[in-house]
């Protein structure tokens, strides 16, 4: 029965996981505890208090918005792909896998740029307003992502240096000469690197923009997205949930606190 | 309502009020039900956590919840006598 509580979100596990255990030791298992252990599960992840829109929602969002800025898109083979992909990422988001919903909703996000370039064609706005998608998802990414994600964004603008630059005049001549849209994601490697420019520039240029003052940042407020909220003092009654449940990494050091 | 009027008394953990709403009211609270109450009751400062004794932890209702408590028991008793008054016309 205890391994039901692995449904809920992690926030709720550092502060309540302790308690349900306790509870659960003096509780018969039964179907009905089980089923209600799966309706609070479900409510936790629906409910959680206190949190802004998470990157890969805002992500999934701007991708949504990509493919549904598409009133001529005949296509429904990359929409239909991007709406799967898309879906993918919603689901991975909230069973709480932020890892892979990050990916898909990147992905989809990618192939909703894609598809407006298929089916438009290619041309030098689209590529910016790729590369600009790219930046504000790279922005969200950076305001809330581990320190992995922090390393990796600066490594892909180092790249993005060494490599040809946002607008390749060899690929765009390529892509012209063979009519592939440049932002085609299956169109071959080629493309493959240009999908890696966009990244790699939207990290360059999140990165500029994180680094500025915090009135600056996206979505700033005080202390911007480096800010870690306030530890609690040991022996202090338990801060609720809404407190903690900001972000992951700091529920964990807030629990671990509180426990130490 | 049912946990507020547990908590009433003195401050309990949650099994203390599983058991004392059972008693009160005949309801068993399901652990997933009981928690999802008590993290929306403490988010809205109804109800505070005291230090955990152990791996319990209990609650204690705050000067806010009291208040909410009585407005709503007042309600619930206009109500039910309204109702066993129009009832006992019949």
């Amino acid at each position: 029965m205890k391994r039901l509580l692995r449904l809920y979100p992690r926030a709720w596990r550092c502060r309540y996981q302790a308690e349900m255990e306790a509870l659960l030791e003096e509780t018969a298992p039964s179907v009905r505890v089980a089923f209600d252990l799966l309706m609070g599960a479900l409510d936790a992840r629906l409910h959680r208090r206190g949190r802004r829109l998470p990157p890969p929602v805002a992500a999934a969002g701007l991708a949504l918005l990509g493919a549904l800025a598409l009133p001529w898109g005949t296509g429904l083979g990359p929409v239909a792909l991007t709406a799967s992909v898309l879906s993918g990422g919603l689901l991975c988001t909230l069973l709480g896998w932020r890892l892979p919903g990050w990916f898909a909703c990147l992905l989809a996000l990618r192939l909703a740029c894609g598809a407006v370039q298929d089916l438009a064609g290619s041309s030098w706005w689209l590529e910016a307003a790729g590369t600009g998608l790219w930046t504000v998802a790279a922005i969200l990414l950076l305001r809330w992502a581990h320190y992995p994600w922090r390393l990796a964004l600066p490594a892909a603008a180092l790249l993005s240096v060494l490599g040809p630059g946002p607008l390749a005049p060899d690929h765009l001549w390529t892509s012209h000469a063979t009519g592939q849209g440049l932002l085609g994601w299956w169109d071959g490697p080629a493309t493959a690197v240009a999908a890696f420019r966009h990244s790699a520039w939207a990290a360059l240029l999140a990165g500029l923009i994180a680094a500025r003052p915090p009135r600056w940042r996206l979505g700033g407020g005080p202390g911007g997205w480096g800010a870690a909220p306030a530890r609690p003092q040991p022996g202090s009654p338990a801060p609720p949930l809404a407190a903690v449940a900001g972000r992951p990494r700091d529920d964990e050091r807030l629990a671990g606190a509180a426990r130490r | 309502m049912l946990v507020l009027t547990s908590l009433v008394e003195r401050p309990r953990h949650g099994y203390a009020i599983v058991k004392d709403v059972e008693a009160v009211a005949g309801v068993r609270l399901g652990p997933g039900t009981l928690y999802a109450t008590l993290s929306r009751l403490q988010y809205r400062g109804l109800i505070e956590a005291l230090p955990a004794e152990d791996r319990r932890r209990p609650y204690r209702i705050t000067g806010a919840g009291r208040d909410l408590l009585r407005a709503r028991l007042a309600r619930m008793e206009a109500v039910a006598r309204a109702g066993l008054r129009r009832l006992a016309e019949r």
